[in-house]
């Protein structure tokens, strides 16, 4: 009896070795390519032939003091945050709603959110290149032709990462019991005062969770940028694609490629800290 | 515990001196609660005096959760009134009710710490910020949670967590203080002094109180009078010893106590009382529904009813005049340590009784038992 569960125990344990191991195998594969980026972001340049050997920070330098690079930056920490912002302003109302409806109506909303994400990032941004573009569907409604603008990419990009917002915001808020809501009120709280105090409150770390997603999700974002903002966009995503595609400057990519690496990591570190002081209560 | 009541003596009657709690009389006229085609609630009539604790009891699902919602104003009745000090509030928003709950997952708001939960009721009323420290220092002292005022309540044990919940419930001094299911998130041992602390402690705020189980255990310990509901109406209203002793229908007979269901048919019907045959021997009981000699019978027997029990045969059944008698075969017997249990087989019917004396009978024994026929009440069949 007890050499048999002794052995299933054994065996699971080997199962779950060998789940876990596929998992770290991949994970330490994939930590290569950055590796891979960060050195190469040190080597020479050297249009024709044979780079020069040996190690530079010049690309940084370059990077950092060229304006062009730095706009590029800028611009893609605004389009990011502007993403983050507009996804949690649209998500949280739904969930809000989805909260409080029907189960029925619940999971038909939840398959309209999640459906886009069966379809390809192409498809989708072509799709909204027909409806934006010249003769589009929005052109001949009012007239405006909104294809290579921010505003298409910002239009593009929400839509492509406002799912990952709903499912984030979706588990705090349908997680937040019903009591605690009665509670409030039998303590004499306005509704108003019981999102303020309780709802929000309680949402912040789902809300930072999204928040980080898309706006990680947004600042690598290639695709949507490219077809959607055409040459007048500039992100650091388009500026890593042409240096390493239309330059052939690999070295010059991987510094980008670093540099927004960095400035994301900083971002996500900020909105760590600013969770756990604002959510101290989060068990550990 | 001891000492901890005593504490708490002191604490809660500062609090009653210092009249820091509202006393209100509640009266319910006609609640009904439906929902679609179902009816949680049908035409309760009920009044709480002030500073009485009431217990609801019923089975789950019979309506006395819907009620407590009612009353705190979480839940309209479909038709009815809610009174509090006479004045009507069936269409008072909770938030302007002033009535207390303590909610059965107790809803301590996991982000605010055990400070912050005492304070949210008062500084939704405006309590001004010098006031906060008095407040929190009052209430914890109450509940007996001194020096836990920082922790969040993921940090605390169950009873810690319920003694939150009660103190947040009363530091906005509420006139009415609703529990759904104290203690069902406790476990057994806990349970039971937590009954005895609890029920010391209303009685000492001296709040006027309904309390929601389904543990006649709870209601026999903490209130003053039992209402016992049965799919969403009210089966009788009394003190639990009236409800024990002089059951109004067999759902209540039932429901309290442990007790055993033989079947009988009426011989007569006098004054509340009766005469029924059951297996062959004619049995005194008491029968509080009306009904016609001839009728079939349902007798409740409690299990403490066994007086004597005597192996068939060896004394002579003179005495067992002012008893009534039941025959049958031992089925096993337990001993409790304190009491021993006895399974008879009488026919078709396995009946269960306790007794503290010692029993000499083994199994297989043909027996006749005596019964006190105070502890057999008989109701029409269905």
């Amino acid at each position: 009896m007890k050499g048999t569960a002794t052995h299933t125990g054994m065996k699971a344990t080997a199962t779950r070795a060998g789940i876990l191991g596929a998992a770290v195998l991949l994970y330490a594969i994939g930590l290569v390519a950055p590796l891979a980026v960060m050195v190469t972001s040190l080597r020479h340049y050297s249009a024709l032939g044979v780079p020069p050997p040996g190690l530079t920070v010049g690309n940084f330098i370059e990077v950092v003091t060229e304006p062009s690079y730095r706009g590029a930056f800028g611009a893609t920490v605004a389009m990011s945050s502007t993403v983050v912002v507009i996804s949690a302003l649209l998500a949280y109302p739904l969930c809000l709603y989805m909260r409080r409806t029907s189960r029925r109506v619940r999971s038909i909303l939840l398959i309209v959110v999640i459906a886009p994400l069966l379809v390809s990032v192409v498809v989708r941004t072509l799709g909204w290149q027909l409806l934006l573009g010249p003769a589009g569907i929005i052109d001949r409604a009012i007239g405006v032709t909104v294809l290579y603008t921010n505003a298409a990419v910002l239009i593009g990009l929400v839509h492509l990462f406002l799912a990952h917002m709903v499912l984030a915001l979706m588990s705090v808020l349908g997680g937040i019991k019903d009591d605690l809501l009665d509670a409030a009120r039998t303590l004499g709280a306005s509704e108003a005062r019981i999102f303020r105090r309780i709802v929000f409150p309680l949402s912040l770390p789902g809300l930072l969770a999204g928040s980080v997603v898309v706006f990680g999700a947004s600042t690598g974002a290639l695709i949507t940028p490219l077809f959607l903002g055409g040459a007048r966009v500039d992100l650091a995503s388009v500026e890593i694609y042409r240096a390493a595609l239309v330059l052939f400057n690999w070295p010059l990519a991987s510094a980008i490629a670093v540099c927004l690496l960095v400035v994301n990591y900083g971002i996500v570190q900020a909105a760590e800290r600013l969770l756990h002081r604002r959510a101290a209560w989060v068990p550990a | 515990m001891e000492r901890g009541s005593r504490a708490l003596d002191a604490a809660a009657g500062s609090l009653v001196g210092r009249s820091s709690v509202a006393v209100s009389k509640l009266e319910l006229r006609g609640i009904t609660r439906e929902y679609g085609a179902t009816t949680a609630v049908r035409d309760i009539d009920l009044t709480v005096a002030a500073g009485e604790v009431v217990a609801l009891l019923g089975p789950s699902g019979c309506g006395k959760t819907t009620l407590l919602m009612i009353v705190a104003g979480l839940v309209q009745p479909t038709r009815g009134e809610v009174l509090i000090d006479g004045v009507l509030m069936t269409r008072v928003a909770a938030n302007r009710r002033r009535v207390g709950v303590v909610f059965q997952s107790y809803a301590l708001f996991p982000h605010l710490t055990v400070r912050e939960n005492i304070l949210f009721g008062p500084q939704n009323e405006g309590l001004p910020r010098s006031e906060y420290g008095r407040v929190v220092d009052e209430v914890l002292q109450m509940v007996r949670l001194g020096g836990l005022g920082e922790r969040y309540p993921t940090q605390l044990s169950g009873g810690q967590q319920q003694r939150v919940a009660l103190g947040r419930a009363l530091a906005m001094k509420p006139k009415l203080l609703l529990l759904d299911e104290p203690f069902s998130n406790l476990d057994a041992k806990v349970r039971e002094s937590m009954r005895v602390e609890l029920a010391h402690f209303l009685r000492q705020v001296g709040t006027t109180a309904i309390v929601v189980t389904h543990d006649q255990e709870d209601a026999s310990h903490i209130a003053d009078r039992v209402v016992v509901m049965s799919a969403g109406r009210t089966e009788q209203i009394g003190t639990y010893r009236d409800l024990y002793h002089r059951p109004a229908s067999a759902f209540v007979a039932d429901f309290l106590g442990h007790s055993n269901w033989m079947p009988g048919v009426l011989n007569s019907h006098a004054d509340g009382g009766g005469r029924v045959t059951v297996n062959g021997e004619l049995w005194t009981v008491a029968a509080p529904t009306v009904a016609a000699p001839g009728q079939a019978m349902r007798v409740m027997v409690r299990r403490g009813a066994l007086r004597h029990c005597v192996v068939t045969g060896t004394q002579p059944r003179g005495e067992a005049d002012t008893h009534n008698v039941l025959h049958g075969i031992v089925e096993k017997t337990v001993d409790l340590g304190s009491r021993t249990a006895l399974w008879l087989r009488c026919d078709d019917v396995l009946a269960a009784f306790e007794t503290s004396s010692p029993l000499a009978v083994r199994r297989g024994d043909k027996v006749i038992l005596h019964l006190d026929p105070a502890a057999c009440i008989a109701f029409p069949q269905p």
